[in-house]
């Protein structure tokens, strides 16, 4: 028997305190250990996928021979075309992560631990905003129609599909192609490219379609 | 006299015509005579796969085959679809093969491609290289060359057996020969039954080829469609895609073909109001001429029955 001034606690009562405290602390020890166990280890750097998109891709593009893609900046000054083909090139000849073009800088990444396919990467892109709009052709009335016609070309003889990542001042040239393009049967993909962003490009290119930026 | 004759054998002719017209429909054979061996066969597997439906035996298998443990159904190939099937390999060899699907032309992909060494031709890497340049040939539009590197791909042992489904859907996707085809994407469901891309093909494949074929493939190939319809709506879950999957249908088909397709469509995805109304429409609308048009009709009364049932 305890007995403290105003407070009597029988060995039975303490007995059962003792228990529940115990009960009390294996339990907090269990959820943390369930915390612990559930939280996918990561090591530094690595991205932790998302969870897959509800099939976002539309199933009247085939899969086996779905269209390839080019990609295309549309600044405030025209457009310019992203050269992923020479990215491409330098990761074939050099065990390299860090390369810097003229498009800016790109950081690839296929260290996964959890990798499934092979083909698997995460390639970062940090646009150099300068020097892209210094390349950027413009876009008239008649460089717009060329492009048009490129872009169409490209889809119906080459069954390539542009993707254009717009920056911040390009809203309005992008409008315009935009407009001009939807005249046209070429299929096109959009998004929006924040100033000072990082642009990742997974394996997948339907990262590029959410529930508003599909194919048309 | 003679107008009497006339008038008996009219009516005789008549009766006789009833007679045939009744045990046709009844018994499900051909307006031009007995239902053949393989006709017979045909309508037991649709059947069958209307009772599985039914039954909800469909239904189970085709959720036992979504709920494989790891299963990613939208991978577009085998080992983004199921874990663990090409451990260990370097990361500068992955490096090289990432490289290539940057790449963003098929004829820069090949020349990539051929920059790419692999040591030991039987392994999963040498099997997704002849992947990656059938994919790539294709792309480019040489058929032969995509076919060529298909072959090397099958000559590779070393592989899980699921991946062979890829291979057929890559072959089916190459086209040819309906019947070809057709055989290619059962092959394709057999190996890989959680191959969503290959489960699709089959069914928009199937409804297409509805009515074309003689009246034993049109009901081998509703059945495709209606168990077909059942595995894809498992595998994504999600009404969006059937509604878009019925989309592509009716790029290739129409009539009642198409109903069962979208009807099936609608029932998977909770709709069933809409799916008696598309099955409604389907019975009025256009159907394949002769035996093909019996045998979608009893489809759709069939589904028609058990939808209307249990709402």
């Amino acid at each position: 028997m305890i007995s403290v001034p105003g407070l009597t606690i029988s060995d039975e009562d303490g007995g059962f305190v003792d228990v529940a405290a115990n009960a009390l602390a294996m339990m907090i020890l269990v959820t943390m250990l369930i915390l612990t166990i559930s939280a996918v280890p990561a090591g530094r750097g690595i991205v932790i996928a998302q969870d897959p998109p509800d099939f976002p891709f539309p199933v009247e593009i085939d899969p086996f021979l779905n269209p390839t893609n080019s990609y295309h900046v549309v600044t405030g000054s025209g457009v310019v075309t992203l050269d992923l083909d020479a990215v491409a090139q330098v990761l074939v000849q050099e065990s390299v992560t860090d390369m810097v073009f003229p498009e800016g800088r790109f950081y690839f990444k296929n260290d996964l631990s959890n990798y499934r396919d092979l083909t698997e990467y995460e390639l970062q892109w940090l646009p150099d905003f300068n020097k892209l709009a210094a390349d950027a052709q413009p876009l008239d009335d008649a460089g717009r129609a060329e492009q048009v016609e490129g872009f169409t070309a490209s889809w119906e003889g080459g069954n390539v599909v542009p993707t254009f990542f717009v920056t911040q001042d390009g809203w309005e040239v992008f409008a315009a192609l935009h407009g001009a393009l939807r005249a046209t049967p070429t299929p096109l993909r959009w998004r929006t490219l924040p100033p000072r962003g990082v642009q990742t490009f997974l394996r997948d290119v339907d990262q590029f379609e959410t529930s508003l930026q599909e194919w048309r | 006299m003679k107008l009497r004759a006339i008038g008996y054998l009219t009516l005789g002719a008549a009766a006789v015509l009833a007679w045939f017209a009744v045990e046709t429909e009844v018994t499900g054979g051909s307006p031009h005579g007995p239902m053949s061996e393989d006709m017979a066969q045909a309508q037991e597997v649709l059947d069958q796969a209307l009772a599985r439906v039914e039954d909800g035996t469909a239904e189970a298998e085709a959720q036992d085959i979504a709920g494989q443990f790891g299963l990613e159904a939208s991978g577009d190939i085998c080992l983004m679809r199921h874990g663990r099937l090409a451990l260990r390999v370097p990361a500068g060899l992955r490096q090289k093969l990432a490289a290539i699907e940057i790449a963003t032309t098929p004829d820069m992909r090949l020349t990539l491609l051929d920059a790419v060494a692999v040591d030991q031709p039987d392994s999963v890497v040498a099997w997704r290289v002849h992947m990656l340049r059938a994919k790539a040939m294709a792309q480019a539009g040489d058929r032969d060359g995509a076919g060529a590197a298909l072959d090397a791909a099958a000559g590779v042992t070393r592989i899980d057996l699921r991946c062979r489904s890829d291979e057929a859907v890559a072959r089916a996707a190459l086209g040819g020969d309906p019947a070809r085809v057709t055989a290619l994407l059962d092959a394709a469901v057999v190996a890989d039954p959680g191959n969503w891309q290959a489960q699709v093909r089959r069914v928009l494949f199937a409804t297409s080829q509805i009515g074309r074929g003689d009246p034993a493939a049109c009901a081998r190939d509703a059945a495709r469609v209606i168990e077909g319809a059942v595995v894809v709506a498992a595998l994504t879950g999600s009404a969006r895609q059937l509604d878009r999957l019925g989309a592509a249908a009716r790029t290739q088909a129409s009539g009642a073909a198409l109903a069962i397709l979208e009807g099936m469509m609608q029932e998977r995805s909770g709709r069933a109001a809409r799916a008696a109304e598309t099955y409604a429409l389907g019975l009025s609308g256009p159907r394949p001429a002769g035996e093909c048009g019996l045998v979608l009709t009893r489809a759709i009364e069939a589904r028609l029955t058990a939808v209307t049932r249990d709402a």
